[in-house]
C-alpha cells in the first residue's frame, strides 16, 4: 500500500514493527528482507511514487519530481560542488546510471583493518555482493544498447593504448534509452523502484510518501519511531503532522540527510564522528565536439570506463545528458550558447572522477537545511588538471575538433599544444567546475565507540533501536560507483536486525 | 569510425532477476497522467514578473533560435514552477536576486535603466560580464539564474526540434524493442543504434 499527502489526517499516527526512512539503495533492501520475513514494515519517503510509465525525457518536471530541491544542492567550499540526490520512491537509484562495480579488494581490506571487523573485509562481504548482483541483475550491456558516444570513448582509449573496461550495470535487457538520470522509461534499470520495493510491497509493506521525517521519537533512551510533516504537492508546504511508532527504526536518507537528521538530537557523542568523514568523489565534466553526428543521447549512459589511471585514483566515463542539463552547465548564455547547443548532436560529454584524498563534514544549517562542506586539496586539483588533460587529449587525438574544459570562463581547446599549460589556467580552486553524485561516509560503521558512529549491526552506539543503512556507513571512499556496496551493507544490516525484531 | 559486429550472445534470454518490470505500452510525454500533482507556480507580483521576463529575454537566444511570446511565457512559467521545488528560503532568495539583476545596469554604472528595459544584446553582454566577475558571489548569482531559466528554455519541445533532439519516438522504439526481447525475440543487427551503425547498414 502506498500512502500520499491526501491520505494523511492533520495529526496522523502510524505503527509498524520496522520503520525505514528512505527507499533508495540503503533502505529498500532492508525493508524488503524484513517484510519477506513477516515483519510489518513501513517506509517513509520524502518524495512521491512515480512508476516506470511516468518517466519521460523532459528535465524540468522530471527534476522537480525526482531530485531533491530541484538539483540546487551544493557542497560548500572552494569550489562550490553541486550534487544531486534522489527524492522519490527508489531514491537516487531512480536517477543514477545503475553502475554496479564491486568495491576494490584493497579498499575492503582497509575497511577490515580500520574497523577490526572481518565482516567488512573482502571475504566477509563477498557473499552479500554476489547476492546483490544476482538480485539486481548486474551484467554487461547488450551490444544493441551501445551508442556512438560510448564507441568513440572506447575507440579513443584504444588509440591511446589505455585500458577501457565495460561497466557492470544493474539492468535486465537494457536497450540504451539514455534516460537513466530522469528515470528508466522501459523498466530495464534495476533501481529499487522496480526490484526491492515491489518485493516489499508484495510482502505487505506500506510506503508513506510525500512525508519529510524531521526528528526521532526517543523514549527512555531508546528510539521508538520518527515524526515529520507531509508535503502538500500543490503548494509544497508541509501542513500535516505524521508520527510513526516502531520497534526499530532504520535511517537510510543518504550520507547528507542521515547525519542531518541524527545531529538534531546531538547523537554520535562517543566518537564525535557523526557528520564527519564526508566523502564525495568529485568529478569534472569535459565536453568534446566531433565533426560527425554522434547523437550521444541514443545509447546507454556509461557503457564503459577508462581505467588506465585507476592507480592514481582517476576514472573517465561518458555520460550524455539532455539539452536542458547541458545548457545549464555552460559558461555562456544567449546567442553564444545557442551556437554551442546547435552542435548538441556532435557532443560527447564525459566525466573525470577523482577518488577523495580528504574528507568533509555535514553540519545542520539554518532553515532545517543540511550544510555539507568539503575542501579539495592541492593534490586533487593537480589530479583534476591531469585527468582533464588526458581526456581532452584523447578526444583531440580521436578526431574531436574542439573540447570545452571544466575551468572557469570559456576554456575551449582545439589542439594538443593548448593542453600544456593548464596549470596556469587553474590559478585558484574556484577556477574548477566540479560536480558529484557519490556521497558517502558520515556515520561510519565500526567495532569501537571511540572511532565509529554505529556498531556492526548498524545500530547507533548511543541510541538503541536506531539503525543506519546507507552510504553513510562507509569507513572510507571506495573509488567506484557505490550502489552495490550500499546494497551489500544493507543486506548485512538486515540480516542482523530482522532476527532481533522477531524475537 | 569502424563498427564492431554484434557480439555473440552466450545464452538467450539472459537469466532474469527475481522481479522483471515490463515497459509501458506508451512512453510518457510532458506531464504524464500518473496522478502526480504539479505544484502551482511561485507567486509573483507584476514588478517581479517583469524582472523575470527581462531576465528570460537577456539569457535566451533571439531568432533564428526558437523565440516567440509563447516561448518566453513558457520559459518564465517553467522557471516559476522550478522555484516551488526549492527550499522556500532559496525561492525567496531567487526572487530577491531577480530584482538585484534587474537593477544591475544601475549598480554596474551602465546607465539609469533596468535590465528589462535594455537592448537585448546589451542586457546579455552585461550578464556575461557578471558571470565572468572575479567576485564569487556574483558568479554564483549568474550560475543560479542561468540554470533556472536556461534549463526551462532548453526543455521546450520547440527547442528540442530545432536542435535535432527527438527523444520521444526514440524512447518508444526502444520500449517496443525491449517488449520484443522480453517476449523471447533475439536481438538483430537492425536493433543497433548510432549514426555510425546507420551509415554502415
Amino acid at each position: 500500500m502506498i500512502l500520499s499527502h491526501r491520505d494523511y489526517l492533520p495529526q496522523h499516527r502510524l505503527e509498524a514493527d520496522l520503520v525505514v526512512v528512505g527507499t533508495g539503495a540503503g533502505g529498500a533492501p532492508v525493508g524488503a528482507l524484513a517484510a519477506e520475513a513477516g515483519l510489518d514494515v513501513l517506509f517513509a519517503e520524502e518524495g512521491g511514487y512515480h512508476p516506470t510509465a511516468s518517466f519521460n525525457p523532459y528535465g524540468r518536471e522530471s527534476i522537480a519530481r525526482l531530485v531533491r530541491d530541484g538539483a540546487t544542492t551544493a557542497i560548500q567550499g572552494r569550489p562550490l560542488i553541486p550534487f544531486v540526490e534522489g527524492r522519490c520512491v527508489g531514491g537516487s537509484t531512480v536517477i543514477n546510471g545503475g553502475m554496479s562495480w564491486r568495491p576494490p579488494e584493497r579498499i575492503l581490506a582497509e575497511w577490515a583493518r580500520l574497523t577490526g571487523a572481518s565482516e567488512l573485509g573482502p571475504a566477509g562481504l563477498a557473499g552479500l555482493l554476489e547476492r546483490v548482483e544476482r538480485e539486481t541483475s548486474v551484467a554487461d550491456q547488450l551490444e544493441l544498447s551501445i551508442g556512438d558516444d560510448s564507441r568513440l570513448m572506447a575507440q579513443g582509449a584504444a588509440r591511446m593504448g589505455w585500458r577501457h573496461d565495460k561497466n557492470k550495470r544493474g539492468q535486465y535487457l537494457c536497450v540504451g534509452c539514455n534516460n537513466c538520470v530522469m528515470g528508466c522509461p522501459t523498466g530495464a534499470k534495476t533501481s529499487t523502484l522496480v526490484t526491492w520495493i515491489p518485493r516489499a510491497l508484495r510482502a505487505g509493506a506500506r510506503c508513506a510518501t510525500e512525508l519529510r521525517i524531521q526528528r526521532l521519537l526517543i523514549e527512555g533512551g531508546r528510539c521508538v519511531g520518527v515524526a515529520g510533516q507531509a508535503i502538500n504537492p500543490a503548494t509544497r508546504r508541509m501542513d500535516r503532522e505524521v508520527q510513526i511508532r516502531a520497534r526499530a527504526t532504520v535511517i537510510s536518507c543518504g550520507a547528507v540527510q542521515t547525519p542531518h537528521l541524527l545531529l538534531r538530537h546531538g547523537l554520535g557523542r562517543p566518537s564525535g564522528q557523526l557528520g564527519r568523514n564526508f566523502l564525495c568523489h568529485p568529478n569534472a565534466k569535459v565536453l568534446a565536439f566531433y565533426p560527425q553526428v554522434v547523437r550521444g543521447w541514443q545509447g546507454v549512459s556509461q557503457w564503459g570506463q577508462v581505467r588506465e589511471f585507476r592507480d592514481e585514483g582517476i576514472l573517465f566515463a561518458e555520460n550524455m545528458i539532455p539539452p536542458s542539463a547541458v545548457a545549464s552547465l555552460q559558461p555562456v548564455h544567449g546567442q553564444p550558447l545557442w551556437e554551442l547547443m546547435q552542435r548538441y548532436n556532435h557532443m560527447v560529454l564525459g566525466g573525470v572522477l577523482v577518488e577523495d584524498s580528504t574528507t568533509g563534514r555535514i553540519r545542520r544549517g539554518p532553515f532545517d537545511m543540511a550544510l555539507p562542506s568539503y575542501q579539495i586539496t592541492p593534490h586533487d586539483i593537480h589530479r583534476f588538471i591531469d585527468g582533464v588533460r588526458h581526456m581532452a587529449l584523447m578526444h583531440l587525438e580521436n578526431g574531436a575538433d574542439q573540447v570545452l574544459l571544466p575551468f572557469s570562463g570559456r576554456h575551449f581547446v582545439s589542439s594538443p599544444d593548448q593542453l600544456r599549460d593548464l596549470e596556469r589556467v587553474v590559478e585558484r580552486p574556484d577556477d574548477l567546475d566540479l560536480f558529484t553524485v557519490h556521497l558517502m561516509g558520515t556515520a561510519r560503521m565500526g567495532t569501537r565507540p571511540r572511532d565509529s558512529v554505529v556498531n556492526l549491526d548498524g545500530e547507533l552506539w548511543d541510541l538503541p533501536g536506531c539503525y543506519v543503512s546507507d552510504a553513510s556507513l562507509f569507513p572510507t571512499a571506495i573509488g567506484v560507483n557505490p550502489q552495490v556496496t550500499i546494497m551489500a551493507l544493507a543486506l548485512h544490516v538486515a540480516e542482523r536486525l530482522v532476527p532481533r525484531i522477531r524475537r | 569510425m569502424s563498427v564492431a559486429p554484434p557480439e555473440p550472445l552466450p545464452a538467450w534470454p539472459p537469466q532474469p532477476p527475481p522481479v522483471v518490470e515490463p515497459p509501458p505500452p506508451v512512453v510518457a510525454g510532458v506531464h504524464p497522467g500518473d496522478g502526480w500533482v504539479l505544484a502551482e507556480p511561485w507567486p509573483m507580483g507584476p514588478s517581479t514578473l517583469a524582472a523575470l521576463d527581462g531576465l528570460v529575454r537577456a539569457l535566451c537566444p533571439a531568432s533564428p533560435a526558437p523565440w516567440s511570446a509563447e516561448i518566453a511565457a513558457q520559459t518564465a512559467l517553467g522557471t516559476r514552477l522550478f522555484l516551488r521545488y526549492l527550499p522556500p528560503v532559496l525561492g525567496i532568495g531567487f526572487v530577491a536576486a531577480l530584482h538585484v539583476l534587474d537593477l544591475a545596469p544601475l549598480w554596474r554604472l551602465r546607465g539609469l535603466t533596468r535590465l528589462r528595459d535594455m537592448d537585448r544584446a546589451a542586457a546579455a553582454a552585461l550578464l556575461q560580464s557578471l558571470a565572468e566577475s572575479r567576485f564569487q558571489p556574483l558568479r554564483l548569482l549568474l550560475m543560479g539564474a542561468r540554470a533556472a531559466v536556461l534549463s526551462s528554455y532548453y526543455d521546450l519541445v520547440q527547442v528540442h526540434e530545432a536542435l535535432g533532439y527527438h527523444p520521444l519516438p526514440f524512447l518508444q522504439q526502444r520500449a517496443d524493442l525491449r517488449r520484443r526481447l522480453l517476449a523471447g525475440s533475439r536481438p538483430e543487427a537492425a536493433d543497433l543504434i548510432g549514426p555510425s551503425v546507420e551509415g554502415a547498414r
